[in-house]
């Protein structure tokens, strides 16, 4: 099946030349320092920047190189980190504006805008206006916006950055079911390892304008390739299924306790975050390592010698 | 604190003053003098041999004479004549609509000799008790017709306006009154495209080619050069404007004052207006 | 005096307050030479009703077509990265800053019968010469560069943000002018159709120059004024109240209006 997305592209005045595909159906995360060329890929997929040289496609559609398709004619939809409301419309136009822009009737579109609204949770902003929303209400309602349209490919630029802890928790949950249980094909950039665990099924490692790893995402994590995905990974946390109010049955079996820090539902995917302290212990010749608890690092897997450096402070 | 509080006064103060000075020295709004500088020919000197006029090296100090702005080039040809043979006499001149000027005299404006382009502001003036001693009328000026060079309209006379983009002066000033005197005596009514106010104006539209023909004063006519041409107006002669000149009541130099009057009624005064166009009484 | 952090240095409020005369005392004097009891009838003679009907028609028009033509242009301006995109700005504001005179001039060489363009129009069969046509033309030449500046500032200010993301829902470029980039702006638009109406109302030298001066077609409230003032100054000065009113409400409307203007 055609990818949904292809980008075969380069840019050369930001020294950014990549090949990505991101499979329909799929979301992927790009993942990469500031500069890597994560906005550069997001405006070749959108339209907003041209490349130098090389072709996108969008299913088996080119959108640049041989032909140039505007970004209104891509059939995409963007989210950025500012929800950039219309503030002159209420809630309901916002989200109608696309279904409208594209053809659709006052009353059709309206439809299609308050189902999209009640999918995200925001049916009763409905006519409320942008500034009488708070963050959190105002993305979710971007959120909607951007997906009324029925894009092919909806692109998730730092989509929950300027939320606060609160919000982007719930909204991380509202883009789950939103973009990933419902089949919908995503790539979304961000600096939220929660993010990409919550949202992407693959993860593209950006650095310095090529595609420095990619893969399915708990196989990158769990065994990165490159310095900035192992630093990203090298964080205390684990994916499990919650087992009871306290307990998380990790993917390889192993039951980890601690204290939940907000309310899940037993049976349901879980992230346990281990919180390093200061012990130093030797273990064997090793030079010093840092262990957690004695239960994690029984379930230490060895990464690539070239991670070791990286994930010194741990292991998942 | 203190000093830059005083520096700014200071400088205030001067700019006031300096202010005060320059707006005796040029015309004030309505100036008609800039549509005649650049008209050729003006600064041709006045026909008259140096010395036949009243030479007089005893008289000294500024003369600033307040004009109708149609006296612009013929006056400052004259003051050349009358400082050459008085070096020690500087004339300064401010030109501008002759209602401008009463004006100005009225709020106190520091001059010495008032010439305007009609009795009617002189009379103003003279009620004001602006100006001493009866003026006296030294100089005519009569309407003509005139075209844009090469006449595009094919104009030949009065018969011909009735089709053509005339402009005149608008009836409030004195140009313009003259035009509706004339038009009355000869039982005509015009359609003009514009009333302009002033006679510059009207010149200004004829040279630039905007309007087909223009009813102007003689003088302008030999201002304006080539760029016009003259078809002359019968019954012209009864409605001429007559230019009076008189000394102001607040001159401090009366003498230096009438020097210049004289010297405007002289033969040298009536050569250099009969040149620039004007009649003279 | 300047005991507040932050705060002016007292002696500051001096020449503030000598500005302040500078502007306020001859706004003053105007309304003490004002004779009040013939006010109305000085106001509703022929002449004036004729003057200040053509001065707000003229003005009406001339500012439409500075919204028409200027607001394209304002945001070409401050979006697009034209090569010579200063020297255009330039060119653009400069009717701000020529004297009347000049820019009355300047048209007059290029509308005028024997100007640039007057020659090609007239064998069109245009001739605009001492027609109301004329009198709009000058005013929107004068006016363009208040909506051009104004509109100008709040679209680079504001940036693009919300177009891309408008385009990207399925919006072509009219759409997003039209319901993204045109009521997003709105504030500007206002006070700089404020501004631009009030200059067009208070235009003179360009139209004395380039359009003429007739009762009902060329002759203005400016240029009525000017003329009253050689034979009825009092007239003058009536008309002139009416002309400062007028000019008052419309700068205190940009006032109102701008708070509002960082709506983005």
């Amino acid at each position: 099946m055609t990818p949904a997305l292809t980008i075969r592209a380069a840019v050369d005045d930001r020294d950014v030349r990549v090949s990505i595909e991101v499979p329909r159906g799929r979301v992927v995360a790009l993942l990469g320092a500031n500069g890597a060329g994560k906005s550069t890929v997001l405006g070749l997929a959108a339209g907003l920047v041209r490349p130098s040289s090389g072709t996108v496609l969008i299913g088996d559609r080119e959108v640049a190189g041989g032909r140039w398709v505007p970004p209104h004619r891509r059939h995409i939809s963007l989210l950025a980190q500012d929800p950039l409301l219309l503030p002159h419309l209420d809630v309901l136009a916002n989200v109608a504006f696309g279904p409208r822009a594209t053809g659709a009737g006052r009353e059709r579109s309206q439809q299609i805008a308050r189902r999209q609204l009640e999918e995200v949770g925001a049916g009763h902003l409905a006519d409320r206006r942008p500034r009488e929303l708070s963050g959190g209400q105002q993305q979710r309602v971007a959120l909607a916006r951007a997906l009324a349209p029925r894009p092919q490919l909806v692109l998730l630029d730092e989509p929950l950055a300027a939320l606060d802890v609160q919000a982007a928790s719930e909204l991380r949950q509202v883009l789950r079911t939103a973009v990933r249980s419902t089949g919908r094909t995503a790539v979304v950039v961000t600096h939220d390892l929660l993010d990409v665990l919550a949202l992407a099924d693959d993860v593209v490692v950006l650095d310095r304008g090529r595609v420095a790893e990619q893969g399915a995402t708990t196989h990158l994590l769990t065994r990165p390739r490159t310095d900035f995905a192992a630093r990203f990974a090298g964080v205390n946390l684990l994916l499990g299924t919650r087992l009871d109010e306290d307990a998380v049955r990790l993917d390889g079996g192993v039951v980890m306790h601690g204290l939940p820090d907000g309310p899940g539902r037993v049976g349901k995917a879980n992230v346990v975050r281990i919180i390093p302290f200061a012990k130093w212990t030797t273990i064997g010749s090793a030079p010093r390592r840092p262990p957690r608890s004695a239960r994690a690092q029984s379930r230490c897997t060895a990464p690539n010698p070239g991670a070791a450096r990286a994930t010194r402070s741990g292991c998942v | 604190m203190r000093r830059p509080l005083r520096a700014v006064a200071a400088v205030l103060t001067v700019l006031i003053l300096s202010s005060c000075a320059s707006g005796a020295g040029q015309g004030g709004p309505g100036d008609d003098a800039p549509g005649e500088e650049s008209a050729p020919g003006e600064d041709a000197p006045g026909p008259t041999a140096e010395g036949t006029g009243g030479r007089d090296p005893a008289l000294s100090g500024d003369l600033t004479v307040f004009a109708a702005a149609s006296l612009h080039g013929v006056f400052e040809d004259l003051a050349a004549q009358f400082s050459t043979a008085r070096p020690q006499v500087q004339v300064r001149f401010s030109f501008a609509g002759s209602s401008d000027l009463v004006a100005q005299l009225d709020a106190g404006a520091p001059a010495d000799v008032l010439a305007t382009a009609d009795e009617s502001t002189m009379a103003d003036a003279l009620d004001a008790g602006s100006v001493q001693d009866e003026p006296v009328v030294f100089a005519t000026n009569a309407l003509t017709l005139i075209t844009p060079q090469g006449n595009p309209a094919g104009i030949t006379g009065p018969a011909d306006l009735a089709g053509a983009d005339l402009v005149v002066c608008a009836p409030q000033v004195p140009c313009g009154a003259a035009t509706a005197r004339w038009a009355a005596n000869l039982d005509l009514t015009l359609h003009p495209v514009s009333e302009e106010g002033s006679v510059t104006d009207v010149l200004g539209k004829v040279t630039s080619g905007q309007a087909e023909a223009g009813l102007v004063y003689t003088s302008d006519v030999r201002a304006a050069g080539s760029a016009v041409e003259v078809i002359g107006l019968p019954g012209a002669d009864d409605v001429v404007n007559r230019y009076p000149i008189a000394v102001t009541a607040r001159t401090e130099q009366a003498d230096l004052a009438r020097a210049w009057v004289d010297f405007v009624l002289g033969p040298q005064g009536r050569a250099a207006l009969t040149e620039a166009g004007f009649g003279t009484p | 005096m300047s005991s507040r952090a932050g705060g002016l240095p007292g002696w500051a409020f001096l020449p503030a307050a000598l500005g302040l005369l500078l502007i306020g005392l001859p706004a003053a004097g105007i309304l003490l030479a004002v004779p009040w009891s013939q006010l109305p009838a000085l106001l509703t003679s022929e002449a004036s009703l004729a003057a200040l009907g053509l001065s707000l028609r003229t003005s009406v028009t001339a500012t439409a077509l500075a919204v028409v033509l200027g607001v394209p242009l304002a945001l070409i301006l401050a979006w697009s990265r034209l090569p010579g995109a200063r020297v255009i700005r330039t060119v653009v504001l400069l009717p701000l800053v020529l004297p009347p005179v000049v820019s009355g001039l300047a048209l007059l060489t290029t509308f005028g019968r024997r100007g640039l363009l007057g020659e090609y129009l007239s064998v069109l069969g245009v001739d605009i010469a001492f027609s109301t046509t004329a009198v709009v033309l000058a005013q929107a030449f004068v006016a363009m560069p208040f909506l051009v500046l104004s509109v100008e500032g709040a679209a680079r200010a504001a940036g693009r943000r919300h177009e891309v993301i408008a385009a990207t829902l399925g919006a072509g470029p009219t759409t997003v002018l039209r319901r993204v980039t045109i009521p997003l702006l709105t504030p500007a638009l206002g006070s700089g159709i404020a501004l631009a109406f009030a200059r067009c109302l208070g235009e003179f030298g360009a139209t004395l120059t380039f359009a003429g001066s007739l009762q009902g077609v060329t002759r203005t409230l400016p240029l009525e004024i000017y003329l009253q003032r050689e034979t009825d100054p009092q007239a003058a000065v009536a008309l002139s109240l009416l002309l400062i009113l007028l000019a008052a409400v419309l700068v205190l409307l940009t006032q109102r209006v701008r708070p509002g203007a960082g709506a983005r």
